[in-house]
Formats: C-alpha cells, sequence, structure tokens
C-alpha cells in the first residue's frame, strides 16, 4: 500500500549502533520531514510528534492486541513445543482484554499501586537500594558497572512484595525478558524457542508461587493473597487472569525500570551543574526524575499498537491491521511540546511525560517506578556517591529491536559518604 | 463548565489535583471528590490543563446545563 506523503529517502536505521548512540538527528528529521514515517522494514508506521504520540496512546481504533496484527507473530510462537498452554493465559493480559473486563482485572491491581500505596513501601525500597549497592560495591572496584546496580532493584522491589522465594527470582527475570522479545514480529527460529521455553518454564513458577501462597496456612495480607482470594471466593478473576496479571506485575517493570534508572545516573552524570544542584536541594528530586526520562529516553521503537479499522492519522491513511508505533524519544523532544527541548533542565514543571504511556493502558506501576529510581539516585548519588564521575563511554545495546539499554556504564564512585542517619 | 470523572478510570494518581486543587480532592482512600459543582471561567484554563494531564484520561469538561 502507497501511504501518500510519507515515502521519502532517508537512511532510518534504528537497528544501528548510531542510531543507538544518538538517536536525536534522526528524530528531528522525522519530526520535521515525515511525521508519520513509513518504516519499510517491519512496515510499521512511526509517529513522532508529541501529538501524535498522545493520539496514538488513546486511539479506540488502535489494539494494543497481538491478535489484531496482520503479521501477527503468536501462530509463529503458538507452534513451538510446549506453548499451547499459554494461548489462554495471553489472551486475558491487560493488553490482550476488552474494555469491560480490563477495567475490572486492572482494578484489583490498581489500588494497590496508587501514591498513597507506594508511600508505605518507600522503606521497603530504600532498604533494597541499599542492599543493592552494599552489595556493588563488596569487592571494592573502583569503577564499577552502575547496570549492575540498577538491573535487580524493580525485580528485587516487586519479589519482595508478592512473597516470591529468592531462588525463583532468576527464572522470573528469563521469563520477562523472553515475554519482551516475544511481542517482535518475523523473530527467527532459534529465538522462538527461546521465547517459549521462557513461557513455559515462566508457568511453572507461576503455578508454584500461587499454590505455595494457597496452602499457606497464614498468609501475610498482601496484594498477591489478594488476588489470589478474588479468584476463589469472590470470583473476580479467572485462572488465567490471575496468572497473567502476576505474571505482568512481576515482570512488566522489571526491565524497563532497570534502563530508565541507568540513564539517569548517565544524564546527572554528564550535567554535574544540575546534579550538584540536585544534591543541594533534594526537593528537586521529583522533577528531576522526570526530566531524565524526557530528556534521554531508553525507548526507541516502543510497543506496536494495530489498527482496527481503516482511518486517517495526522492526515495519513491507516489500513486495517497495520502496525503502527510510536518514537517517544522522538516526541519528549518535540519543540511543540517543551521549550528549548534539547536543554536537559530539572527545574522543568508539570512535564508533559508520556514515557508511561496515556490513558487505558497507563503503566499499572509508574508510582513504584518512580518511587525505586528516585530512591536510587538520592541514595546513589546524593548520599552514598556524589563525588561519583563517569569513567569512560557507555556500552548500549543497538541489538535490542524496542529499547536502547544501556550494558555497560563505567563510573568511578569515590568516597562513600555512609549511610544516611535516620 | 462542569468537570466530569470517569471513577472507573481514575487511579488515584494525582495528577489533577496538583493543578486544580480548587476543585478536585483526593482522600485518604484514594477516591477523587469534586468539590465544585460548576467550573467558573477563572479555573477553566487549569481545568483544561488537568484533563489534559490525567495520566487515565479520567477527566472530561462538558458545558454545564443551563
Ligand atoms: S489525574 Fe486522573 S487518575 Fe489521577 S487522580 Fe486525577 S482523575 Fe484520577
Amino acid at each position: 500500500m502507497n501511504h501518500k506523503g510519507t515515502i521519502v529517502h532517508f537512511d532510518f536505521d534504528p537497528d544501528s549502533e548510531s542510531f543507538a548512540y544518538d538517536p536525536y538527528p534522526a528524530y528531528a528529521w522525522l519530526r520535521t520531514n515525515a511525521p508519520v514515517y513509513h518504516w519499510e522494514k517491519r512496515d510499521t508506521l512511526l509517529l513522532s510528534r508529541l501529538e501524535d504520540l498522545r493520539t496514538f496512546l488513546t486511539h479506540e481504533q488502535l489494539s494494543t492486541d497481538i491478535a489484531d496484527w496482520e503479521h501477527h507473530p503468536g501462530g509463529q510462537l503458538f507452534e513451538q513445543p510446549g506453548f499451547e498452554a499459554w494461548g489462554s493465559i495471553i489472551a486475558t493480559s491487560l493488553f490482550q482484554l476488552p474494555p469491560a473486563d480490563h477495567a475490572r482485572v486492572r482494578k484489583l491491581a490498581s489500588v494497590a499501586l496508587t501514591p498513597r500505596a507506594v508511600r508505605a513501601m518507600e522503606g521497603a525500597v530504600r532498604a533494597t537500594v541499599e542492599r543493592t549497592l552494599d552489595d556493588l560495591i563488596a569487592n571494592g572496584d573502583e569503577v564499577v558497572n552502575i547496570r549492575d546496580f540498577t538491573e535487580t532493584i524493580p525485580l528485587t522491589v516487586i519479589c519482595d512484595l508478592f512473597g516470591v522465594p529468592s531462588q525463583m527470582r532468576a527464572g522470573f527475570r528469563e521469563f520477562g525478558l523472553a515475554a519482551i522479545r516475544s511481542v517482535q514480529p518475523n523473530l527467527d527460529p532459534a529465538v522462538l524457542s527461546e521465547i517459549a521455553n521462557g513461557f513455559t518454564q515462566g508457568k511453572v513458577l507461576l503455578e508454584q508461587l500461587i499454590e505455595a501462597r494457597r496452602t499457606d496456612p497464614n498468609p501475610p495480607a498482601d496484594l498477591l493473597t489478594r488476588l489470589i482470594e478474588a479468584r476463589d471466593e469472590a470470583h473476580r478473576l479467572s485462572t488465567a487472569e490471575l496468572m497473567s496479571l502476576i505474571f505482568a506485575l512481576i515482570t512488566a517493570g522489571s526491565d524497563t525500570t532497570v534502563h530508565g534508572t541507568c540513564y539517569a545516573v548517565f544524564t546527572l552524570l554528564r550535567h554535574p551543574q544540575a546534579l550538584a544542584e540536585l544534591q543541594a536541594d533534594r526537593s528537586l528530586l521529583r522533577s528531576t526524575i522526570e526530566e531524565t526520562l524526557r530528556w534521554d529516553s531508553f525507548g526507541k521503537i516502543g510497543l506496536f499498537r494495530y489498527a482496527l479499522s481503516d482511518f486517517e492519522l495526522a492526515g495519513v491513511p491507516v489500513r486495517k491491521g497495520q502496525a503502527v508505533s510510536g518514537l517517544m524519544g522522538a516526541a519528549l523532544r518535540d519543540p511543540n511540546g517543551y521549550a528549548d527541548p534539547d536543554r536537559f533542565d530539572i527545574h522543568r514543571e508539570n512535564v508533559a511525560n508520556l514515557t508511561f504511556g496515556l490513558g487505558r493502558h497507563f503503566c499499572l506501576g509508574a508510582n513504584l517506578a518512580r518511587t525505586e529510581m528516585m530512591k536510587a539516585i538520592e541514595i546513589l548519588l546524593i548520599e552514598r556517591f556524589p563525588h561519583a564521575t563517569l569513567a569512560g563511554e557507555p556500552v548500549i545495546d543497538h541489538h535490542n529491536p524496542i529499547m536502547r539499554p544501556i550494558d555497560n556504564l563505567p563510573v568511578r564512585l569515590g568516597a562513600d559518604q555512609g549511610k544516611a542517619k535516620a | 463548565m462542569r468537570l466530569i470523572i470517569d471513577v472507573i478510570a481514575c487511579e488515584a494518581n494525582g495528577a489533577c489535583t496538583r493543578i486544580l486543587p480548587e476543585a478536585l480532592e483526593l482522600d485518604d482512600e484514594d477516591q477523587l471528590h469534586l468539590r465544585l459543582a460548576v467550573i467558573p471561567p477563572e479555573l477553566e484554563d487549569k481545568a483544561e490543563r488537568a484533563v489534559r494531564v490525567c495520566p487515565r484520561q479520567a477527566l472530561r469538561l462538558e458545558p454545564s446545563k443551563p
């Protein structure tokens, strides 16, 4: 199909190394010259303007359900041995459920993740961050990889919250990574079988976790117990819904927050003046975190959505089944949304931050993710290692199709100022 | 103008209450309350911003009935 007005000759290669390190020239070009860009390699329309991203995230005719996609990869995945059992579970994930069921399932979890509820978890988050930092410096290395620090924080917090035994945690991390890879089209057979394995093992873990809690004579009054009760007693959740919701809660934040925190450290160490201001005034912490998410977004292509009908988007025709995605990093530098968008400014007020989405699928864990990021930065760069500096260039994974994760961020920590006195 | 809250969609993120505390209030149980039946003209700008920032898109503005 010919997308009028979007065909341009422009070397857009988001899988290239140069793009991973600095996508901003390409983003600026797209915003100006091809705000609805047809990316031939994956037959996807890519949006780059802030207003178009808002439309994309809230559009009733754009579905997050992979079953609505004409190049639906599910078929491939479901042919993998042992994968059949996942069919019903995936069909009840929050990205797949029809609106009424979605609202019912989501509400059961969202009440446990409001800002007020998350405030009560701050002490636990702080303890996790402190412990992780102590592990990081245990070897006494002068230069550390900050990714090793950010890697386990979100998973540990959520596993503590759910009472997931420590021997299961590595398995859940693998499971989460498999799920992230599974949303990509045209995967090769080796990757498909790895993904299917991750899911198969993940299902066993979920069943063990739920069964252990159900048979616990004194179950703790936490979210996991409440969700199990919602299925067993109130019949407000089906078994498949229960499994996919627990899976989503454990894994969804365990990758994105890792990268968001890594980028926050990187961006602050590149802006020593802003960091000094933050160190002098912790009330800037919240706006600083928002600005790090805006200024250098770890997102790349993001999650695809699929057109349910033929319609027009920003003046360009979209056909039924067409894949559409939003370039978050481009939108967050849109001059029509932010004054002087390329400037890192921790004083920006009410940054219209779409990092966590908008509308029906707005990130369920956004408040928890923000708290984790704030605690990690506060403890690492304000309380413990205020003299930390970059010890080289980061290594960014340019093979990752949807994000630009930092694999290695070498940092010279300097002297430890010790744990904060309570 | 009147402000309408979609109580199913609202997840007590409080983005709106920071912008329009004159009309919106979260209680200790994360319920959002509307304090003004009608949004006076001088608050309309702020109300529009509150509608826009709500991450769940749970607010909307409607003309008040005559
Ligand atoms: S910003 Fe939206 S979700 Fe948050 S309290 Fe206000 S209406 Fe509810």
